[in-house]
């Protein structure tokens, strides 16, 4: 159901470098250095993906995608090289899911292996911050994809440690509830 | 699952007790037992032999694995193998857990046998995450997973299965435009099995 | 135009994954005012293609915009259901009025009429061996002990027990009761269990 899913909305509002092929008047506002009401074929502009999707598919096209500088040549290398060292979250919060859309863009289908290989590398990341006494470093350099993945362990790793140490389980104030009234303790504070 | 779910799951295993009182045979859901004789050993779950002792109405018999030669055993097959060993039986740790926490009196040597259960469990929880970081690496899709029990299975979700759907869903889709010749690369990784 | 107002709007709701925000009315009105914009646009535009052929890619640009607004304010609604749904099961049936005032007033008929749906539901299982159905948002957790001690957190007033006893329940003070009794008070966060 990802046409409903507010991270792939999220996602695909990230923006690619694109060269539009043909000219659209009216539309010079997509780019922001442009003065012009219309824009010009031969521009090149950094459009949310999602755009540059619905335009590069029509018959004919009306852009080209280029790729973002994280999936180029350069950054390729230092993932392969040492992946666990990059902070994702400031380079590319989306990587992956972004990587997913603008792979197919890349001919020689170089991407799609950076994105798997990367993946695997960091995954040992994901599970040593799942156990990290100090969990707001550990969570720092993981994209939103691993840092979903990591919240997912941390819950099952809290909960598997609490029965291992208690005798008796408690009965516990639902979650919905207890934020709610965290957020309320926090307004009322501000006030 | 949530760990209290198998712990319910778990203590419906049959435990052997010895009753201080006398009473009829009782019928539950799981099954008939009784009549209950002050003194004489029976069967009764675990989760009602628990009961009787907080209430102080019985004596809990120590299963048979739980005891410290056994159990020593174990431990250093665990240290040796490269695999996991098979322990005593599926719920091993909540049987531990629950019959430690309420009669650890009716156990002789009850705190050295709590170490060593403890240091068994860390032993194959560390194995178990060694090999999660090697199966993801190495790329197989599947592991053999012997002798692993319930609870220990249950650590690990939804963090495998879900990560390795991700991957799973990243080479799909980032290959899916490309050339015609990769549409049957993306299983070929499969050929490589991880034994856990 | 592109989009822009309808992210801030899905913004907010991931900032706030777990709890329900008030429902943005003002923004989504600007943003349906967008999409009139957008479509009367496209239409003069469309009538105008056929001297200029020209502007047909400009109204396919723009129609991919409307269809984005579309989809995100879709998403929102979406997930501010799902987050509703679970109010249910969390606070029981009845809202009390500062989760009240969070929700709009057909989310709120959403709400009731899911409420609805729910009773029957649970009413309607076990009716053919002769029980009046089962509360399926008791029990969320096996079961341990049939008394168990809690702590009054918040005051509540009255509780009437299933045997008649009636409990106060004043800030501070603690009782020894019943756990089928307590649960639903306990997941409301005005109990609190302690061993």
């Amino acid at each position: 159901m990802s046409y409903l899913s507010v991270t792939d909305i999220l996602v695909s509002n990230e923006k690619v470098p694109c060269k539009f092929l043909h000219d659209l008047p009216k539309l010079g506002f997509l780019d922001p250095s442009c003065t012009d009401d219309d824009l010009k074929a031969g521009t090149s502009v950094e459009i949310p993906i999602w755009l540059a999707e619905s335009l590069s598919s029509r018959r004919p096209p009306l852009v080209t995608v280029d790729l973002p500088k994280v999936y180029k040549e350069t950054y390729r290398e230092i993932f392969s090289a040492d992946a666990c060292t990059v902070d994702l979250h400031k380079l590319a919060q989306y990587f992956y899911e972004l990587g997913c859309y603008v792979a197919k863009y890349d001919i020689k289908g170089e991407v799609s292996t950076t994105l798997v290989n990367t993946f695997r590398q960091r995954f040992k990341m994901i599970l040593s911050a799942s156990v990290a006494t100090d969990s707001i470093n550990a969570l720092q350099p993981l994209s939103e994809c691993e840092r979903d993945h990591t919240a997912a362990a941390m819950t099952t790793e809290k909960a598997l440690s609490s029965w291992l140490k208690r005798g008796e389980s408690l009965l516990t104030t639902a979650t919905m509830v207890a934020n709610h009234r965290k957020r309320k303790r926090a307004e009322m504070e501000m006030l | 699952m949530d760990p209290y779910e198998i712990e319910f799951i778990g203590e419906n295993r049959i435990a052997s007790i010895i009753p201080n009182f006398s009473y009829d045979k009782i019928y539950l859901i799981c099954g008939e037992f009784g009549p209950f004789r002050a003194g004489l050993p029976m069967n009764v779950p675990l989760w009602l032999a628990v009961m009787l002792k907080q209430k102080q109405k019985c004596r809990i018999v120590p299963p048979d694995w739980m005891e410290i030669d056994n159990l020593e055993n174990i431990k250093e097959e665990e240290k040796r193998s490269r695999f996991f060993t098979k322990m005593p039986h599926e719920h091993y740790m909540v049987e531990a857990k629950l019959i430690l926490g309420a009669a650890s009196e009716d156990i002789p040597n009850a705190s050295e046998i709590k170490t060593i259960i403890k240091d068994i469990w860390d032993i194959r929880m560390s194995k178990l995450r060694t090999s999660m970081d090697a199966l993801m690496k190495s790329g197989g899709s599947y592991g053999r997973l012997d002798h692993l029990t319930m609870m220990e299975i249950n650590s690990v979700k939804p963090l495998l299965p879900s990560a390795m759907n991700e991957l799973l869903k990243i080479q799909m889709t980032s290959k899916k435009s490309s050339s015609a010749t990769l549409n049957s690369s993306t299983f070929s990784q499969s050929g490589t099995s991880q034994n856990l | 135009m592109f989009g822009e107002k309808v992210i801030e709007l899905l913004k907010e709701s991931e900032r706030n994954r777990e709890t329900l925000s008030p429902f943005n009315d003002e923004k989504i009105r600007q943003i349906i005012e967008e999409m009139h914009i957008l479509f009367k646009l496209n239409m003069n535009d469309a009538n105008a293609t056929s001297e200029n052929k020209s502007l047909w890619t400009t109204v396919q640009v723009r129609h991919s915009a409307l269809e984005r607004n579309k989809r995100c304010l879709l998403a929102y609604l979406y997930d501010r259901i799902n987050k509703i749904k679970t109010l249910r099961w969390e606070f029981g049936s009845v809202l009390p009025p500062d989760i009240r005032e969070l929700l709009s007033d057909s989310e709120y008929d959403w709400f009731s009429k899911y409420s609805t749906n729910l009773a029957t539901f649970m009413r309607s299982l076990g009716q053919d061996i002769g029980y009046s159905g089962i509360d399926l948002t008791e029990n969320l957790r096996p079961p341990k002990s049939l008394y168990i001690e809690v702590l009054c957190i918040t005051d509540y007033g009255k509780l009437e027990l299933e045997d008649g006893d009636v409990v106060m329940l004043k800030k501070n003070s603690r009782h020894f009761l019943p756990t089928s009794e307590c649960q639903t008070l306990i997941r409301q966060g005005i109990l609190k269990q302690i061993t």
